[in-house]
């Protein structure tokens, strides 16, 4: 995990695109957006993070199959 | 609490059934990451409702039922492997559609989903099952951590890890690793922007809170 720029390391950089960082360990990654190298880091991570929520965004929208929804039924069978 | 001890029992059965009933579109996309195969995925999501259901009395309200379903999930998955019914060699053409699938109005995104898909398909298992987890399913580290049952620094670890693989991958791949390269010059990067705002802190849930 090298230092990507100055005193912030790559994985320092993640954190920060994960909404990690509080205040105190955010800005000096935040001060090292200024570098390019720093910038484009989180640039990529963002996108892909993007990206990965996307996926299989149609799983979540098909119906449930009935096999599945049964057995739920138990929870409240009889109830 | 458990739910057989409550005053209202009936209704907090109901309150379960409404909350897993919620988590299932979830528990069958991580599923279908895992087992590549639509069918089979409905299985091994069928076993973990089936254990779920089962232990409806030994639930507790107020743990985080998502990371609970996730939890037993995992352990399906993981103890299919060991009964050597799960097969994860297929080819990536055999990677389902459904996962693969992005708004039809991007096709660009189209193309960057597919190859993402692709990528992380060539990923160790450990790898990911943690950017399932915290980059599909929008866990916190420590959630992931207790479905894992690993320690908070290590799904930080793998995460970081499996992001660069991705990274490497796609790059190897020929596209470009989430974002444009000017002119296509490899190693070129953008002229630095303000990525203000800065998101905000994601706050970890207390220990057994309810998402």
């Amino acid at each position: 995990m090298g230092a990507i720029s100055g005193m912030v390391t790559a994985e320092a950089v993640q954190d920060y695109v994960e909404g990690r960082l509080d205040q105190e360990n955010g800005v000096p990654v935040e001060h090292e957006l200024d570098n390019a190298a720093a910038a484009f880091r989180a640039q990529t991570l963002r996108r892909q993070a993007s990206r990965l929520r996307e996926l299989g965004a149609r799983i979540l929208s098909e119906p449930i199959p009935a096999k599945l929804l049964d057995i739920l039924q138990r929870l409240t069978a009889g109830a | 609490m458990t739910l057989s001890a409550t005053t209202d029992q009936n209704a907090s059965r109901h309150d379960l059934h409404d909350a897993i009933l919620h988590e299932i579109p979830s528990l069958r996309r991580y599923a279908r990451f895992l087992a590549r195969d639509p069918d089979t995925a409905d299985d091994l999501v069928q076993e973990a409702l089936t254990r779920a259901v089962g232990a409806a009395d030994s639930f507790r309200l107020g743990t985080n039922i998502r990371a609970w379903l996730f939890t037993i999930l995992k352990n399906v998955v993981r103890n299919n492997v060991r009964r050597g019914r799960h097969n994860p060699v297929q080819s990536v053409e055999s990677i389902d559609a459904a996962i693969r699938s992005d708004p039809a109005d991007q096709p660009d995104a189209h193309l960057e989903v597919s190859t993402l898909a692709a990528a992380i398909d060539t990923l160790p298992p450990s790898f990911k099952q943690v950017l399932l987890l915290c980059g599909v399913e929008g866990f916190l580290y420590e959630e992931a951590a207790m479905i894992l049952d690993v320690p908070v620094g290590t799904v930080r670890s793998r995460l970081f890890r499996a992001r660069n693989l991705l990274l490497k991958r796609i790059e190897a791949h020929g596209q470009s690793p989430g974002t444009t390269r000017p002119h296509g010059r490899r190693g070129a990067r953008p002229q630095p922007r303000p990525l203000s705002p800065r998101p905000a802190r994601r706050v970890p849930e207390k220990a057994g809170e309810q998402r």
